[in-house]
């Protein structure tokens, strides 16, 4: 009875803290939200109106009429799942052979990678520019796309992953006669599942709130995402900042959509992965 | 993720040590797959990654406006480095900011990776709360906190207000701008790193957890001799990444406090960043990554150093 | 093995390949503007120009490209735009990764020093003194952008100071509106005798933006020099601006930078009696009475000077636009510049912007922008203009000094003594490399 109680007892209290953590970190979303159905001069009004005194639903058709909000929208989406899927195959196929083969001068190579991971953005900025500029890039979606799709984290996070894969596994099948690829492509990767989401989520994220590439990269109205089309709601002399929360609103939908899709994989595959080495 | 991490690394023999044996190996079907896997990778991350990365190490040691031709300019762009006072404040504002947001992230995610990995009915919810914070756009959130930290009418001090009649500045002071920079990288950092360790937590049975119940462990001595030994390979990898891209930190700063108020919160990138695209210093601003990037060298080799003490495979 | 060979030499090309490239991307520029000449040719020729967004620029340049087009059928005026706050820095890359661009606007000065004094742009005194005569309505401002003597960039707006008051409440209060001649000392004393209330409905005397400029505009009302000896004149700008705040007549600058207060919205509140900021503030006012969210009569004046110098001194910050030296077109981007700062071009500018000209048909059509008397025109176009910045070497790491140590005065954490000893040692550290 006693120890019934306090399993009762331990469990309110998670729910409690879990509770109260979430609370605390979707607080700054409820303000977004709320800013984003405010007239502009009620957005930085104190006491904060949680609820808007003046509710202005029009903000977010005006988005569409002040800046071409679906042509940003399928520029962010198609340069973002074109990364994503970059990097998920190139960085599993590197992470791969780093984790589970071996070949003259690996070490060494992981450490440039490792290396070239500790370089800030902000330095590399220019020659980069001048690279992708030499090969008639700039102004394009590919500039972003080659750019971002093959980044070094990613390498290192796949190879985390798969070192912890049984190496068993793949000599049986060795034994069997599959090749390489087919070994990483049919039992290996399906046992990395939450590595892939992981990495997935990550880069997409990242990629389609990322600001600065696409800044220095795309002139053309026809080819810019949405963090440049919010950005040009900031004039030279005011900010729409109702404007820009609703824009930044209606862009969080297809992140969550694309966690909630692979949420399962973050606990589903790893029990079987796990066998140790 | 139950990884085996960067001890294979840092500790095995070079294969490439003997020439000879190297020349064979190389022939190995092994080797040549490895390097077909790797290839697609390596052209891009050569191309527009290394390249680049040699290119800005070797204007360094050079003068350049971004324009006219370079000039030679030896270790003088060093010796300049060292007698900048803005490159001191930034690189101490850099190490606190460093170490202390990596502490508190890494504790705050593992303590909520354990939190939403039990029996938790809604667990989808909470983990998607959780990692809100990650997904957001930083332009329109770094507004939203402004609002939240504003010193006489924003929701914190209002709370704090309840507690203490004199509620910190937050980001319109120097004394508490760079804490508060550190909360919200917390915030948004925490729900990330908690995917890591869920992975790692996911990949630790459950017969470790029954034996040391057997064995009379209560909830801390379970955490102590169960799960932080088995996530250790984990909080190692997080404790790297963290640690390498938080030294790496720029929208942070750019976005919300330009630096100030006065240099509290100028940090090593954006100074580089300023130094170079405000100043046309590139020569100099380089040389002020080379310094930067040396730093997180040496520290990620310590970690992989000390490594053995306490990541168990 | 042969697939492996393959692809390491195929990579090995491609990476010579593009060290090769990358490295040439400058010379390639550099030649084609050599081929191309001072001429401009028979030929079609589409030229590059760059301006920062927003919908009021967007229409005036598309006006200007209409009639600029119509006037030149061989020349067609493509336009790259970047929104406002990152448009340095796209400029910046732009030109540094070899430039695909014939001609922008310069956002503010040290972009605009930066990029002339590397040789980026080309110096404009030979079109200048060849067409004297069209350029001698904007000629006022040239020696405010000259670089060593000489002139990378034309005027095109051109904007000044002022004070905008509330007639509503000075109605109330009984107090009579600002005069034309304000000191710095009168305008201090008269926001504190309009601030009244606590709380929500606490009327402020005063408003200001953030900027440095709000401050330090005193000592260059003054003739002062940052570069000088006697920072004495600037000292008093910051007291005086202390003053405001810590007295309560104007909101402190950590309570502006947290809630992002901006002084359109602020003024249009009808809770601050005097605005103090640049003079494409009646713009905005015209626009806002137009969409209803303006609902009290204002009036303006102009900007409060010290003790000791002329009435009308007000700081100007005035915009120019500059040809890039690797231009596929130079001559017909030269063309396009000259067109917007040209009478016809200023003429369109002044129906968005405040021009540079001061052509009396030009100011005409500025004028029609305002339905009301409240704008006043003298305040706008009748200075004694003094330079907001030295267009100099150093002015971009002055600017950041100005600022990190100006706002820690004004946040209270030192003194404003503390604060110009810190600008001074510091230029003298930082600048004199």
């Amino acid at each position: 009875m006693g120890a019934l109680l306090s399993r009762g007892l331990a469990r309110t209290s998670t729910y409690v803290v879990a509770l109260i953590l979430s609370v605390v970190m979707i607080f700054p979303f409820v303000w977004m939200v709320s800013a984003s159905f405010k007239p502009q001069e009620d957005v930085f009004a104190y006491p904060i109106q949680w609820i808007p005194k003046v509710f202005q639903p029009e903000n977010y058709s005006e988005l569409w009429t002040t800046i071409p909000f679906p042509l940003y929208y399928l520029n962010s989406i198609k340069v973002s799942v074109a990364v994503t899927l970059g990097q998920l195959i190139t960085c599993s196929l590197a992470g791969y052979a780093f984790a589970r083969l071996s070949f003259p001068g690996k070490n060494k190579l992981f450490i440039i990678y490792l290396a070239a991971f500790m370089i800030p953005y902000q330095v590399i900025m220019i020659p980069q520019y001048m690279v992708v500029r030499s090969l008639g890039l700039v102004d394009s979606h590919w500039s972003l796309i080659l750019l971002e799709s093959f980044s070094a984290y990613g390498v290192f996070l796949m190879r985390q992953f798969f070192t912890g894969i049984s190496m068993e596994l793949s000599e049986a099948a060795r034994i069997d006669g599959s090749s390489e690829f087919g070994i990483f492509a049919r039992i290996i990767l399906p046992l990395a599942k939450p590595g892939l989401a992981t990495l997935g989520i990550f880069v997409f994220a990242s990629v389609w709130n990322d600001f600065q590439a696409p800044l220095i990269y795309i002139f053309s109205d026809k080819l810019k995402t949405l963090p440049l089309g919010l950005a040009s709601l900031n004039g030279e002399f005011t900010s729409e900042t109702q404007l820009i929360m609703a824009g930044a609103v209606l862009s969080l939908i297809p992140i969550v959509a694309v966690f909630l899709f692979l949420q399962r994989y973050f606990v589903s595959g790893l029990t079987v992965g796990a066998v140790k080495g | 993720m139950s990884a085996k991490t960067l001890q294979a690394t840092a500790t095995r023999a070079d294969p490439a040590a003997k020439p000879k044996r190297a020349f064979q190996r190389f022939l190995t079907p092994e080797a040549r797959t490895a390097y077909l896997f790797i290839l697609p990778n390596l052209i891009g991350f050569a191309v527009f990654i290394a390249i680049p990365g040699l290119m800005a190490f070797v204007l360094g040691f050079m003068n350049w406006d971004g324009y006219n031709p370079m000039q030679w300019n030896g270790i003088r762009n060093y010796t300049r480095l060292f007698q900048d006072s803005n490159f001191r404040i930034s690189l101490s504002n850099t190490l606190v900011y460093t170490f202390a947001s990596c502490a508190l992230v890494v504790v705050a995610a593992m303590l909520l990776a354990i939190l939403v990995n039990g029996k938790l009915k809604g667990k989808a919810f909470f983990r998607a709360a959780l990692f809100f914070p990650h997904i957001t756009s930083f332009v329109a959130i770094a507004v939203v906190w402004q609002a939240i930290m504003n010193p006489t009418q924003g929701p914190l001090n209002m709370f704090l207000k309840t507690f203490t009649d004199h509620p910190p500045g937050w980001l319109t002071s120097s004394d508490w701008a760079l804490f508060s920079l550190i909360l919200i990288t917390v915030w948004k950092m925490a729900g990330y790193y908690m995917l890591l360790f869920l992975a790692g937590l996911q990949g630790i049975s459950s017969e470790y957890y029954e034996a040391a119940r057997i064995d009379g462990a209560g909830v801390f001595r379970q955490f102590r001799s169960v799960t932080l030994p088995m996530l250790s390979p984990v909080t190692f990898f997080v404790i790297i990444t963290c640690i390498i891209s938080l030294f790496k930190s720029f929208d942070l700063v750019y976005i919300m406090t330009g630096g100030g108020p006065g240099r509290s919160t100028k940090m090593l990138v954006y100074d580089i960043y300023a130094m170079s695209f405000r100043n046309g210093e590139f020569g100099y601003a380089s040389a002020e990554a080379i310094v930067l990037f040396l730093i997180v060298l040496l520290i990620t080799y310590l970690q992989f150093k000390g490594e053995k003490r306490w990541v168990h495979y | 093995m042969s697939n492996w060979y393959k692809a390491a030499a195929g990579f090995a090309l491609a990476a010579v390949a593009l060290t090769g490239c990358g490295s040439d991307g400058n010379d390639n520029a550099a030649g084609s503007a050599g081929k191309n000449g001072a001429e401009p040719s028979a030929e079609q020729a589409t030229i590059k120009f760059m301006f920062w967004s927003d919908s009021a620029s967007q229409s005036m340049y598309e006006e200007l490209k209409a009639k600029f087009e119509e006037q030149n059928p061989n020349i067609k005026v493509d336009f790259l735009t970047n929104d406002s706050n990152t448009y340095n820095e796209k400029l910046t890359v732009t030109l540094t990764g070899g430039g695909d661009v014939d001609a922008f606007a310069f956002k503010d000065m040290p972009t605009y020093y930066k990029l002339a004094s590397t040789g980026r742009i080309v110096a404009l005194d030979d079109e200048v003194s060849a067409n004297a005569d069209a350029f001698q309505a904007v000629s006022q401002y040239f020696d405010n952008v000259k670089i060593d003597g000489k002139l990378y960039g034309l005027p095109f707006r051109n904007d000044g100071w002022a004070v905008y008051y509330n007639k509503d409440l000075f109605d109330a209060a009984g107090v009579p509106y600002p005069d034309d001649d304000l000191t710095w000392d009168e305008y201090i004393e008269l926001a504190q005798k309009m601030t009244k209330g606590e709380g929500q409905d606490k009327i402020w005397g005063s408003f200001m933006p953030n900027w440095a400029q709000t401050w330090y505009g005193e000592g260059m009302q003054q003739g002062a020099s940052w570069y000088g000896d006697d920072l004495q004149p600037f000292l008093e700008g910051l007291e005086h601006r202390k003053a405001l705040t810590d007295s309560g007549a104007q909101a402190s600058l950590a309570e502006n930078t947290a809630t992002n207060a901006h002084y359109r919205t602020a003024f249009l509140t009808g809770k601050v009696a005097m605005v103090f900021t640049g003079t494409w503030f009646p713009g905005m006012l015209e626009q806002d009475k137009k969409d209803g969210k303006l609902n009290f009569e204002w009036g303006m004046t102009y900007s409060p000077h010290p003790e000791g110098a002329a009435n009308k001194t007000s700081m100007t910050a005035v915009v120019v636009s500059g040809v890039n030296k690797n231009a596929k077109h130079q001559a017909e981007a030269i063309k396009w510049i000259s067109f917007i700062s040209g009478e016809e071009g200023q003429k369109i500018v002044a129906k968005y912007q405040t021009p540079a000209s001061n052509a009396d048909a030009v100011r005409e059509v500025f004028k029609k922008n305002f339905t009301n008397d409240s704008v006043n025109l003298d305040a706008i176009f009748h200075l004694i203009p003094v330079p907001e910045r030295e267009v100099r070497a150093g002015i971009s790491q002055m600017d950041i000094i100005l600022d990190e140590e100006g706002s820690r005065a004004l946040l209270g954490e030192i003194s404003p003594q503390q604060a110009i000893d810190n600008i001074k040692s510091r230029r003298d550290k930082e600048i004199a490399q």
